[in-house]
């Protein structure tokens, strides 16, 4: 379990590094995403959420049709405000934040498969290690990293901190962020 | 004059001599010169759908024309080393004018979008100094699944900067990277998938862009991971200076 601190620090550091888009929008791939980063893998996946018309009444099925439709004719890889025109249903706070945190369990499960003994590691390190697998995915984590695979596994927080770095565009501030967080895991731990 | 001049690993003569076919050097014998090699554009030139008004496709914008051209949206950019220095950013000519300060999107989300921009408009300014090529060894070859056998290992997909092929490394893409599997897309682009990601290679244009008088190709990698935000457009431009030996690079953006 993520104690509440470090849930508050996720949802703040994913909102600051991916955005949080209160509609419809297409990644960077031109898949159909809302909220923090959260993918809608098809039209039925759009349908199950709460989303919501600008008078404030509930979407019908053919209203979030109707949105998912009108991006697929559109580029991907925009900022998300190129989107807003194009689309007339938002989704409510508190429906960005239910699935943010779900988001964070699915990654949360993936990581403890990762790495064993991931909940015993020090908070900063488990910060650091969700930071990177909502950038990179669970499966280049697991098969592109093994200099800093190795130093997890050694508990070397200060190795993981020197082999911690993204390339571009991933910015000199969240690098430096994930660097900090691993070497402040070295010295908790000392 | 007749002048060959050695600029990185590759000889490089000035147009008078390729014009007179004195030859370079002994070792590297000039291909034979193929007419009618004028620059091209592939569908990895995204810049024009990029803007604000995007040209006509009748019409005879020039690459200098889309460097003046408004972006589809302004990004608020601040070098990496200055960040209190951000400012509104809308045309490529603007932002190439600065691009040595490593600009970067204020808002981090924005990191993508950006990047294709970036690398659109380094590509664009290619474009506009490109000049027809009077000989290649590119000739016809395809871009197709076969591409990792001919590339530089430089294009292998490297999201932890521990873990990234250097510059100048010998070996190509396939022997770093054997599991890839390719899937053309469009006539000049190919989707590759690997165990830890995907990448779409497409040709951005063909032209002698470094005016050596030989024909040098362009082309973007769009590098996408699974079920993760990264996303990254990398752009490299190539040179074949033997019939059938593998691709060099001659410049490659980001700078690493």
């Amino acid at each position: 379990m993520l104690s509440a601190h470090e849930n508050a620090v996720l949802m703040r550091k994913l909102e600051r590094y991916e955005g949080r888009v209160p509609h419809m929008y297409l990644d960077a791939r031109g898949y159909v995403t809302v909220g923090v980063g959260h993918l809608l893998a098809d039209l039925a996946a759009a349908q199950k959420l709460a989303f919501a018309r600008a008078n404030g009444s509930a979407a019908s099925a053919d209203d979030i049709r109707g949105d998912f439709e009108s991006l697929l004719t559109l580029p991907g890889n925009r900022l998300a405000a190129y989107y807003r025109p194009h689309v007339r249903l938002t989704l409510p706070e508190q429906e960005i934040d239910r699935l943010t945190t779900a988001h964070i369990s699915s990654f949360h499960r993936e990581l403890q498969t990762i790495y064993p003994g991931f909940d015993g590691f020090p908070t900063p390190a488990r910060l650091a290690l969700f930071d990177l697998i909502f950038n990179v995915g669970a499966s280049n984590l697991r098969t592109a990293w093994p200099s800093l695979n190795a130093a997890i596994r050694a508990r070397d927080w200060a190795g993981a901190a020197t082999h911690s770095r993204r390339a571009p565009p991933v910015s000199a501030q969240r690098n430096q962020y994930v660097r900090n967080l691993f070497e402040e895991a070295a010295t908790v731990t000392q | 004059m007749n002048a060959c001049i050695s600029l990185s690993a590759r000889p490089v003569c000035t147009l008078t001599v390729i014009a007179l076919l004195t030859g370079c050097s002994a070792n590297t014998p000039l291909p034979p010169p193929r007419s009618g090699v004028e620059p091209a554009v592939g569908t990895g030139f995204t810049l024009p759908a990029l803007l604000a008004v995007p040209p006509q496709a009748d019409s005879a914008a020039s690459a200098h024309d889309l460097l003046d051209a408004a972006w589809y949206a302004t990004f608020e950019l601040a070098p990496q080393r200055t960040p209190e220095a951000a400012a509104p950013y809308a045309t490529c000519s603007a932002y190439l004018e600065r691009a040595h300060e490593q600009l970067a999107p204020v808002d981090e989300s924005a990191a993508a979008a950006f990047m294709e921009i970036a690398a659109m408009c380094e590509a664009t300014a290619l474009i506009a100094q490109a000049r027809p090529a009077a000989h290649s060894w590119i000739g016809d070859a395809a871009i197709d699944e076969a591409l990792p056998v001919h590339l530089p290992a430089e294009f292998a997909l490297r999201v932890a900067e521990s873990g990234r092929i250097p510059a100048g490394d010998e070996r190509r893409w396939a022997e770093v990277e054997p599991d890839i599997k390719g899937h053309r897309l469009t006539v000049d682009s190919v989707r590759f998938s690997h165990p830890h990601g995907i990448q779409e290679i497409a040709l951005v244009a063909r032209a002698d862009f470094d005016g050596d008088g030989i024909e040098d190709l362009l082309l973007l990698s769009r590098d996408y991971v699974d079920a993760g935000s990264y996303a990254a457009f990398r752009l490299f431009l190539l040179t074949r200076l033997e019939n059938g030996e593998p691709y060099r690079t001659i410049r490659l953006f980001p700078r690493s």
